[in-house]
Parts: structure tokens; sequence; C-alpha cells
């Protein structure tokens, strides 16, 4: 697995350039907007930087050679969403890094707790986007995996708001039941939340594995 | 080093049902036209392919089971793939040394320099026979015991082909445990190197000779068509008509010089062999 992380580096290594462009934007939002904005920007930039590495390890046949390296493709697997959540992590940190450093120097409303909640909860969108993400590149190429994700999130506009219709027309009391939401302590949503996510993210790495070890090269 | 026993895979339009053996301590070459199922059955052996029948073991393992210190005892050239264009040679040398413990650096960088590869170039900036030469370089500064190797001749001119033949054979001499399995579409490479071929056609083994015979027995006899009408055809593998009159392949080239002095008995080639095995007919 080693040998997979020093690939997947030494891949970003090649992107330094657009590394540093899209660190800066994310500081400049910062100014701008909220000073949790960098956490947020960084993170889900990170996670696709990261992802984009399948479509590196693809490029001209790629996954033929890689798979005649000494590795298991379920390693492969495990490495990718190891891989991902670093960056991620990374990322995460490094934008609540900026925005502790923009309160401290430049002032702001923001409280260390919502540093601290923004960044729980880009973790937890980063890890539903590699859930999502990682079968989809694993099982179709760089084509048509763009037409599956705007298919997925079609059918995700279209379940919410499909799921919504559906709540008016049984006349389900939804209203209470935010209301019941909004009286919890985020922190309990959040874990409740990010639980979940977790708990989603072990079924795709299950999918991934599945999914590549069927496919041949 | 490897037995291959009746592999089978099934495609639309195409059967692959292939045995074969590789020796150790010897180079045996794969021949056969494009399509003929070489790259498939490499790609079995590899693990990038299932068989759907058949077993193919190598180091005494199932492909399939291999374990990670038995892969590592593999170097493999693909024809059409290697690591991603994005990275530079020297960052390829980072990426073999993390996989391969018993990667040779400072080697890689002697025939890096030797060869002409530059470290700080991206892979997919190198020339067609840079590409080969660099995707051979990395295969055998491993310290593999086997290697498995697809075309990597390919796209080589001829000074270039030998540096690489010479690679090959200095591997080998290396170490007499060690094994070559290879394919190349360019016959003289594989009559220099080889102990012994096998030739595949339509997916099946159609032939498997030992160079030394292949170079010493067999021949092209050329006939016009009284001679041809009128010879003893008891030794005769293949004939083919020729605008000349006809090409026949024998494996038994003394019997037919000693019978017949004045005929055109010519010194067979692998290209001649796989002309008249795949297009010419049985008597």
């Amino acid at each position: 697995m080693k040998g997979l992380f020093i690939k997947d580096l030494i891949l970003l290594k090649g992107q330094a350039k657009s590394l540093v462009m899209i660190a800066a934007c994310g500081i400049m939002m910062s100014f701008t907007f909220e000073k949790t904005v960098a956490a947020g920007y960084l993170g889900i930039l990170g996670t696709m930087l990261a992802i984009g590495t399948i479509g590196y390890d693809e490029f001209d046949n790629g996954f033929s050679f890689l798979f005649t390296l000494p590795i298991e493709r379920k390693t492969y697997v495990r490495e990718k969403y190891l891989f991902a959540l670093s960056c991620s992590a990374v990322s995460i940190l490094f934008g609540s890094l900026i925005a502790l450093i923009l309160i401290w120097t430049a002032g702001g409303n923001e409280t260390l707790q919502d540093i601290l909640l923004a960044a729980v909860s880009m973790a937890a969108v980063s890890l539903l986007f590699i859930s999502v993400m990682i079968p989809v590149r694993i099982k179709y190429n760089a084509e048509k995996s763009r037409t599956v994700m705007y298919i997925f999130y079609a059918a995700v506009l279209v379940l919410a708001f499909g799921g919504a219709k559906l709540i008016e027309l049984i006349g389900f009391d939804y209203k209470a039941l935010i209301g019941k939401l909004d009286s919890m302590n985020p922190y309990v949503i959040l874990s409740m939340l990010t639980l979940a996510v977790i708990a989603g993210a072990f079924l795709s790495e299950r999918i991934s594995e599945s999914v590549i070890m069927k496919k041949e090269y | 080093m490897l037995v291959i026993d009746h592999i089978q895979k099934h495609y639309p339009g195409f059967d692959l049902d292939c045995s074969l053996e590789v020796k150790k301590g010897q180079i045996t070459g794969l021949i056969g036209a494009n399509g003929a199922g070489k790259s498939t059955l490499f790609k079995i052996i590899l693990g990038l392919v299932y068989a759907d029948s058949g077993t193919a073991e190598l180091f005494g393992t199932d492909v399939r089971r291999l374990t990670g210190q038995e892969r590592m005892k593999i170097g493999s050239v693909l024809a059409d793939s290697t690591f991603s264009g994005y990275i530079k040679i020297a960052d390829a040398e980072k990426i073999l040394k993390s996989f391969y413990p018993e990667f040779n650096a400072a080697l890689f960088e002697k025939k890096c320099r030797d060869l002409g590869l530059p470290l700080d170039k991206n892979i997919k900036e190198l020339s067609t026979g840079m590409k080969a030469k660099f995707k051979v370089l990395c295969a055998l500064t491993r310290n593999a015991d086997f290697l498995i190797l697809d075309e990597p001749t390919a796209g080589l001119d001829v000074v270039a082909r030998d540096e690489v033949l010479e690679m090959l054979r200095e591997y080998m001499e290396e170490n007499e445990e060690r094994s070559i399995l290879i394919s190349s579409h360019i016959s003289s490479d594989l009559e220099s190197l080889c102990d012994d071929f096998y030739m595949v056609h339509d997916g099946k083994i159609i032939l498997h000779e030992e160079t030394d015979r292949l170079l010493s027995d067999y021949a092209v006899i050329k006939a016009d068509q009284k001679t041809f009408d009128e010879m003893d055809k008891t030794h005769i593998l293949k004939w083919r008509k020729e605008p000349y009159g006809y090409a026949l392949l024998t494996n038994q080239s003394e019997y037919y010089r000693n019978l017949y002095p004045e005929m055109v008995i010519e010194k067979s080639g692998i290209d001649d062999l796989i002309t008249l095995v795949i297009k010419g007919e049985t008597l």
C-alpha cells in the first residue's frame, strides 16, 4: 500500500500549481464570505483531487500495468479510500487552520465551535462524496462516470422533490419533525449523520472491491 | 517455472485454448499473427484476465493465488501499457523502489543514462522507442526470476532493439534459474534469443519447436509444377501455391537434400514458418 500512496502523492505533486491556486482561492473566499468557507471549499477540492488520481491510473490502459505490480486489487481499492480520506482530512484541517488564523488576526463573529461544526460537517460530506464517486469511477471510465454522476444527481433531486410532494400528499407533519430536530443538540444530529455516512462508506468500499474483482483489464 | 494446461477463454467470435510450458533457465518465444491470442494469454498469466477453465501455474502456484512475494519475482512488459504518462521516469524509479525491495536503483539509473532515457521527462512525452526501452528497463531492474514480455521490441530501431536484446541476454547470464516468456513480431529477435517457441493461431497452439531444430531441420522447398507432382511428400508439413510454383515446408531438410540434390531448399526462418503454417495447406 505504501507504494500506491507514493504513486498517488507523485500524481498530486504533478498538480502542485493547481493546488496552490485552489488554496489561494479558498483563502480569498474566507476573507470575502464566512471564515469557515475555507474548510468546506478546500475539503471538497482535496477530495476531488484525490479521486481524480483514478483517472491518471486509468490513462493509457494504466490499470493493466498497475495490476501487474505486487498488489492485490482489493489493496488498490482500500488505498484509494484511505488516500481520498487523508486528502480530505488534510484539506479540511488546513482550511480550519486558515479560518482560525483569520479569526484571531482579522476578527469575526465565528467561534471555535462554528469552525469545529463546519469541519465535521465537511468531513461527513467529503466521505459521502468519496463513497459515491469511487465505486462509480472504478466501474466506469471517466466519460461514462460523468454520465452516471449526472444521472445520480438528477435522481437525488427527483427523490428530494418527489419525497416532499409525497409527504404533502399523505399529510405527514414534517414541520413537527423539523421542529423536533431543531430542538436537538446539533452535535447529536451531526454524530448520527456522521455515523450513517461512515456506515455508507464501509458499504461503498465493499461494493468497490466486488466491482474491481470482477473486472478484466 | 510456468505450466499452462488447457487454459480456455471464450469471447464472442474468439476461443482461446492453450497449453505451454516455460522451463527454468529457458527463453520461450510466443509467435503468432495479430489477434491470435498472445496478449490474452499473457494477461491470463498476469491475472488481468480470468480464464474460463484450465490451469496456469507459475512458481508452482496457481496464477490467481500468487502471493505478493511471488508477484515480486515477476517482471512484465505489456504491449499497450505502463506507468501513468503523467509521471516522470525519476518518479517511476521511486515507485518501483517502494514496491520492490530488490529494485536495483543504481542499475536503473546507469541504464537510463546508457539508453538515453532522461529521468526528468514525463513518460507521455517519451518517443515510442524510448518508452519501449523504459518498459523493459522497469521489468529488468527488480531482480525478477521470471520475465513475461509482450512485444518488448515493438517500435524500436535496429540499434535500440539490439540494446534491449543484449539486456535480456545479460539478465539470463546473471542467473541460470531465470526464465523469459516473450512475444514479438520481429522473427530475427526470437531466432537469436529463444531456446524454443510456441506458435499460436486462432487461439490454439499449433506448433512447438526448439529454435535450434527450427533453424537446422526446417526448410522451405521451392518447386515447379512438375517437381511438386512427382516429389516424395512424406515429410512435407504444409504447402502453398506461389507465383513461381510451390513453397513447401518440411522439418526434414536433410532428407530432401539427399533425395533431390538439385532441388532449391532454403533455410526456414520464423517468418516463413508463420506464413506457411497459417496460410499453407496440409497434404
